[in-house]
């Protein structure tokens, strides 16, 4: 049975239940980012014996949260009207739990894995850079770029308005040529720590440098602020590792797989 | 204490403990560490930590996590 989670408080509390009964789970994000979720009615829940699930509803997806008591299996999800996706991470030398193949034997696919890299800013290239800050002009094409180059499930796009918001404040990096958009990288903080969020280079701007120039520009503009630079890479997207281990990024152990299970499946 | 160390060690072992004020608001400990270390305190001490305790400010050294540990045992 699907029940709306309505009280933030106490549905903290169940989490916080879960996690300190060593359950099995991927939820790793704060209650609180949540709770305005609960509010406009997004957050629904299926509980049975050994474990439970939380639905959070978005625009496109439906994304998965479980937790689950060791030795329980999994059990199989209602029927929904969008695609469900699971991203369980997990450290690369121990094994996730369930499996892959435990997901799939309820309907999940597996959809693509990000590895986490990172870079200590005592390690960042020192350089002067011209650095180039997108303006609320460049919105309309970058929101372009975004979707046409990312998958729309996991790639944490920001909406417009969040969008405008880091254009304002210096968080969007660009590169251009006669006015034309070669490629942006949009940052943000999370305590003292730079993660890039988005980078994107259109085809006009390939093969031109610009992702590394704009992964410089980056680096050289938090360098002094932040203790560590962070992103999350594809797996199959060898020129981006290239690119980020040239500039002196390492993995640090942490993958994320996604799953997906499509409707009717 | 012995004990939280070597949890510790073992959850992250690039991460130097010693004297770091810092674990979570300098970012070395994100949540994925915080939840992995609740379900191992809660295993090892024999203790249920709340939502309410579930703040950075009880990750940030050694020592809160030991204070917290020992709060949560007298409880």
């Amino acid at each position: 049975m699907i029940e709306n989670i309505k009280i933030p408080e106490k549905w903290a509390a169940e989490i916080a239940q879960n996690i300190s009964g060593g359950m099995r789970t991927n939820f790793y994000i704060s209650t609180q980012t949540l709770f305005p979720f609960i509010e406009e009615g997004r957050v629904t829940c299926q509980r049975f014996p050994g474990g439970s699930y939380f639905f959070v509803e978005g625009e496109k997806q439906i994304d998965l949260y479980f937790f689950l008591e060791k030795e329980k299996k999994l059990q199989r999800l209602p029927d929904f009207p969008k695609p469900v996706v699971l991203e369980q991470v997990a450290m690369e030398k121990a094994d996730v739990s369930p499996t892959a193949e435990e997901w799939q034997a309820i309907g999940f696919q597996p959809y693509l894995k990000r590895r986490r890299l990172f870079l200590s800013a005592k390690n960042a290239p020192v350089e002067q850079r011209e650095i180039l800050f997108g303006n609320e002009t460049d919105l309309p094409e970058i929101i372009d770029l975004m979707q046409e180059s990312f998958e729309p499930y996991t790639s944490a796009l920001p909406d417009a308005e969040t969008l405008r918001k880091d254009l304002r404040e210096g968080r969007v990096i660009v590169a251009k040529e006669n006015g034309i958009l070669l490629g942006f990288l949009r940052f943000g903080r999370e305590k003292k720590v730079s993660v890039l969020w988005q980078i994107a280079v259109p085809k006009v701007g390939q093969g031109k440098g610009v992702g590394s120039a704009l992964v410089r520009d980056w680096l050289a503009l938090e360098r002094a602020e932040v203790t560590k630079f962070q992103l999350w890479v594809r797996e199959d997207n060898p020129s981006a590792w290239r690119m980020y281990e040239k500039q002196g990024f390492l993995p640090d152990g942490r993958m994320a797989p996604v799953m997906i299970k499509k409707k009717g499946l | 204490m012995e004990a939280l160390m070597r949890i510790l060690t073992e959850l992250r072992p690039d991460v130097d403990f010693e004297g770091n004020k810092e674990l979570v608001d300098g970012g070395e400990l994100d949540s994925f560490d915080i939840v992995s270390l609740v379900g191992e305190l809660c295993e090892e001490y024999d203790i249920e930590i709340g939502a309410d305790d579930i703040v950075p400010e009880n990750f940030n050294s050694v020592e809160a996590i030991w204070n917290l540990v020992q709060k949560l045992q007298e409880d």
